[in-house]
């Protein structure tokens, strides 16, 4: 029996290749647990905290003061976090660039601003855009997917930990995220300045 | 360095090509061998004999996915092996484990006069793994492919072990049926 299992153990090892490489697309049930958390978020601090907040803020690398309206950033922070931490770069930064995409088309702009780290921590990327322009955008995406800076999406490899910061740049707060997982499930905040972290628990 | 790269100094039979897949898959290779042997020197030997069948079969072959032609080389080196050390009576835990629960996708009747062909049994797990959902796939890939233990994999999917074990245990049954449902003897 053991030669039999030993068998499928071995022909298993030759399933079609797709298979063994295939990476964590986007999950649905994901993807709506992101979009209720953005929203939920976007109604309890959009609604609150931020709306007087000064944009006097000290950034913690760049220095731009822009200002932008609390929800669509809170939703472009929710796409980018799935676009941290998912291996299929070219697939999830599509979910991301649909929420830059809905920003600019309604608020005329989405604002944000991406710091990358390396394992030691030390700024790699820096990415501080009022975006307008999509193609800028694209360009920026694809850059990140050709350097593969921030994680490595091999099986079976450890991966790395580096960090992606994202700074919303109409408020005091800094959310930090370790790249993600060969699942490309959500990651956890590691902490958050003014939203309570519960709030990104979930995952 | 990307996998179009290495595979063309391979076919331009630059030496380099061994060094670039080595940095590059060096650690994925060792993961997957030492997983099954259980051994770091035998995991090492497997890997290197990888590389050397890498040079040796490319070309004429020119791989679409390097990663996974490696892979399915260092697995079949690493089985091999495993195959020597337990006719030694050298145990290894991780796989003894993997096929005490492979016996339990296998039908019951066994008739070794008629093996089904490899390709058969093959193009049945192919279809198998279709069928089954994305994660429910990965998960037994991860499991059965690469070896990875449940600790691992419920580490990645960010679940409990037993949501693993049971996740498991219903592909399972569902590879077996699958089996049986296309009389295959093993």
């Amino acid at each position: 029996m053991s030669e039999q299992a030993l068998r499928l153990f071995e022909l298993i090892g030759e399933i079609d290749a797709e298979y063994v490489k295939e990476k964590n697309k986007s999950i649905s049930w994901h993807w709506v647990y992101f979009a209720s958390a953005a929203a939920c978020l976007a109604i309890l601090v959009g609604c609150v905290a931020f709306q007087n907040h000064s944009p006097s803020e000290q950034p913690l690398l760049g220095t731009t003061t822009e200002t932008t309206a609390t929800s669509s950033v809170i939703q472009s922070v929710g796409g980018l976090a799935c676009y941290a931490s998912g291996p299929e770069v070219g697939e999830v930064f599509v979910e991301f660039m649909s929420w830059i995409e809905k920003d600019i088309e309604q608020e005329g702009t989405a604002m944000v601003n991406l710091y990358y780290h390396d394992q030691d921590g030390l700024p790699v990327h820096r990415s501080e855009e009022k975006y307008r322009d999509l193609d800028r955008l694209k360009a920026l995406g694809y850059e990140l997917y050709v350097n593969d800076t921030f994680y490595d999406d091999y099986w079976g490899v450890p991966r790395q930990m580096t960090y992606v910061h994202v700074r919303l740049l109409n408020r005091e707060q800094l959310l930090e995220f370790p790249a993600g997982d060969e699942f490309g499930y959500v990651i956890t905040p590691l902490y958050t300045s003014s939203i309570p972290q519960e709030d990104y628990l979930p995952y | 360095m990307e996998d179009q790269h290495i595979v063309a100094l391979l076919w331009e039979r630059s030496e380099r090509a061994i060094d670039s897949i080595s940095r590059t898959y060096g650690s994925y290779c060792m993961s997957i061998a030492e997983r099954i042997v259980c051994d770091r020197e035998d995991a090492e030997e497997c890997v290197n004999d990888a590389y050397l069948r890498v040079w040796e079969t490319v070309p004429p072959e020119r791989p679409q996915s390097l990663k996974a032609y490696l892979g399915t080389i260092v697995r079949n080196l690493a089985i091999n092996r495993y195959r020597r050390v337990h006719t030694q009576k050298r145990s290894c835990d991780r796989v003894s484990e993997l096929l005490d629960e492979l016996t339990q996708c296998l039908p019951a009747q066994c008739d070794w006069d008629s093996l089904t062909d490899d390709m058969v049994i093959r193009n049945c797990l192919n279809r198998f793994l279709r069928e089954l959902s994305s994660r429910e796939r990965r998960v037994f890939v991860r499991r059965y492919w690469y070896a990875d233990s449940v600790t691992d994999i419920a580490k990645l999917l960010h679940t409990k072990e037993n949501a693993v074990y049971v996740m498991l245990s219903r592909t399972r049954q569902k590879l077996k049926e699958a089996l049986k449902r296309e009389g295959i003897v093993l």
